[in-house]
């Protein structure tokens, strides 16, 4: 089996190499990372600040482009009917799943090399590292230089998770919906707005209490805007960026936002989403008709 | 031993039953024609004979083998185009069958070629399917159904959209997989005088229930209801034929033809009559149904 779904995932690479679609991913969010990099925060002490919000926003962008493309994977083979035509060749319908699965993980992989080395590059030859010191002190070191390297391949390492997420995600929806236009609004509904959910919860919260002297309105969605943030997946995207940037603004207590008890849920989240979707996906696509 | 057997399939769609307990046999060297109107259920039976719709119940056995337990091995032997050709638009033609090809497992480039070569695209194989035409559309569609060098081949509707003369290509490669190949072919066609060229066997369904099944000499030979007779002088032909109280009716079909609803075994009476009033009779032969008309009458 790990075989047949390493050769099928051979087919689904091919196939996206020749695919437009994917290398507008690809220069989308090569295009945020270098525009973010050169125009950011001049003010920074060090590189690091610049090189956070690039991977930020242009990790921000890959997911986006990435929830295109795997929300695409499955529904424009039912929507252009090449799926029945594979479907009708002697493979397993769930080593398909898998192969296509495979497929975005690499290419999540690839886009987030891009946006790290790209990013990492530019800020490099434009700006410089170095350690993050006071602005008016230059004396005072806030990180050494070696720090934030750790600080900031940690945070790419789980940008890649969140971005593996997003792509198997969007498979998923791709799976479950059969209209490819549909597909790719559902994903991104799933995605943006469920991504804003916490923060209108809680400023719907505050909202009420100072509208009709409610008191308490404000802990309970407060509550509850903290639980929905913990398992929607747009926040953990940006998070690991976030507390990168703060590193690179010298904020120290932004440090804890690295530390295993916080990490672990951006961790646990996104490999939470990988598992469920998936199996989601393929316990849906190995029983679906393919009527199209 | 039958190559595909249908055993009681049903598929319901919510309410809906789409295939109703069908029963169907398709035999090693058959060319069989599977007709219905539109909304019959042919493309759903044909769907579930290749696993894309999986049966509410019933079940379909390839080379003895159900597909519900072990569905691989058998569909490594069927080709298939299924409706509308699909392709990737942004690949060759070549490209195209070359996916498909590795998908199945994998194939010799060889046979790439020979399969464009057989369906008469050798020539435009390297051009992006986006811009082929129709007919180019659907014999690419063929050649993916025979790249694997299958024993069986289904054709769903293979003729769409064709003009005469790629109609005409299709029906003499199909004929030619048959003859040559040794293929079976189960075709599903709205082009009835084609399937009654081509066919040996057909079923035809009807909501989604066989109406009739067997083989097309068979079952046209039950329609004889009618004799074609060519004479002279037709007036009084017709005035005698008239007269038998056995003759459910007659009309001339043009000079000197008439058409009279008799029943075949009685056509030496009739003839005789004629003969003994002094009508010269030129020809007399039984007229029966064509497909089409047979068709028309079961639905």
């Amino acid at each position: 089996m790990p075989k047949r779904i390493f050769h099928l995932t051979g087919i689904e690479l091919y196939k996206l190499a020749h695919q437009p679609l994917a290398y507008a991913v690809f220069a989308l969010a090569l295009a945020v990372t270098a525009l973010t990099a050169l125009v950011s925060a001049p003010s920074a002490t060090s590189g690091y600040h610049a090189l956070a919000r690039a991977w930020h926003y242009g990790t921000q962008a890959g997911a986006l482009a990435l929830l295109l493309l795997g929300s695409l994977s499955m529904s424009s083979e039912t929507t252009q009917g090449t799926l029945r035509l594979l479907l009708t060749r002697p493979i397993h319908r769930g080593e398909l799943y898998l192969a296509k699965a495979c497929a975005l993980l690499l290419v999540a992989g690839l886009l987030q090399a891009a946006i790290v080395g790209g990013g990492a590059a530019l800020v490099g030859v434009a700006r410089g590292y170095g350690d993050v010191v006071d602005p008016q002190y230059h004396k005072y070191v806030y990180f050494t230089n070696a720090e934030m390297m750790r600080y900031s391949l940690q945070a790419a390492a789980l940008g890649l998770l969140s971005l593996m997420a997003v792509a198997l995600l969007g498979l998923a929806v791709s799976t479950l919906v059969e209209n490819a236009g549909v597909a790719v609004a559902l994903a991104i509904l799933l995605y943006v707005p469920l991504g804003m959910v916490p923060e209108l919860a809680r400023l719907s919260g505050i909202w009420i209490d100072m509208r009709l002297h409610a008191g308490r309105t404000a802990d309970l969605l407060g509550v509850l805007a903290r639980t929905l943030g913990l398992w929607v997946l747009n926040p953990h995207v940006e998070y690991p960026f976030e507390a990168l940037q703060q590193l690179g603004e010298g904020i120290a207590n932004a440090r804890s936002r690295l530390r295993w008890e916080n990490v672990r849920w951006e961790i646990l989240v996104p490999a939470t989403y990988m598992v469920v979707t998936s199996a989601v996906g393929v316990l849906h696509f190995r029983r679906k008709d393919v009527l199209v | 031993m039958s190559l595909l057997r249908l055993e009681k399939l049903t598929k319901r769609f919510g309410p809906r039953t789409a295939v109703d307990a069908l029963d169907l046999e398709v035999r090693p060297g058959d060319i069989f024609g599977f007709l219905g109107l539109n909304g019959a259920g042919k493309t759903t039976t044909i769907r579930m004979i290749l696993r894309l719709i999986r049966p509410t119940s019933g079940s379909v056995l390839l080379y003895g083998i159900d597909l519900a337990h072990d569905p691989l091995a058998a569909l490594a032997r069927v080709g298939a185009l299924v409706e509308v050709p699909a392709f990737y638009p942004y690949l060759s033609g070549r490209d195209n069958l070359g996916v498909l090809a590795r998908t199945g497992g994998g194939l010799p480039a060889a046979r790439l070629d020979d399969v464009l070569a057989r369906v008469g695209l050798a020539d435009r194989a390297q051009d992006k399917v986006r811009g082929y035409s129709q007919g180019m559309r659907q014999r690419l569609g063929i050649a993916q159904a025979l790249l694997a060098r299958p024993e069986f081949v289904i054709l769903d509707e293979p003729t769409n959209g064709l003009d005469p003369q790629g109609i005409a290509d299709i029906r003499a490669l199909i004929r030619e997989l048959h003859d040559r190949d040794g293929v079976t072919v189960l075709v599903s066609s709205h082009q009835l005088s084609e399937v009654e060229q081509l066919c040996n066997r057909v079923a035809i369904l009807k909501e989604g229930r066989l109406a009739v099944s067997g083989s097309i000499d068979e079952l046209l030979a039950e329609t004889t209801a009618a004799v074609r007779l060519r004479v002279s002088p037709p007036d009084r032909a017709l005035e005698l034929l008239r007269g038998l109280a056995w003759c459910a009716g007659i009309e001339r079909e043009r000079d000197g033809v008439l058409l009279a609803r008799l029943p075949p075994e009685r056509t030496g009476e009739a003839n005789e009559l004629l003969v003994n009033s002094g009508v010269t009779v030129h020809e007399i032969a039984p007229r029966r149904m064509n497909l089409e008309e047979y068709f028309l009458s079961k639905q």
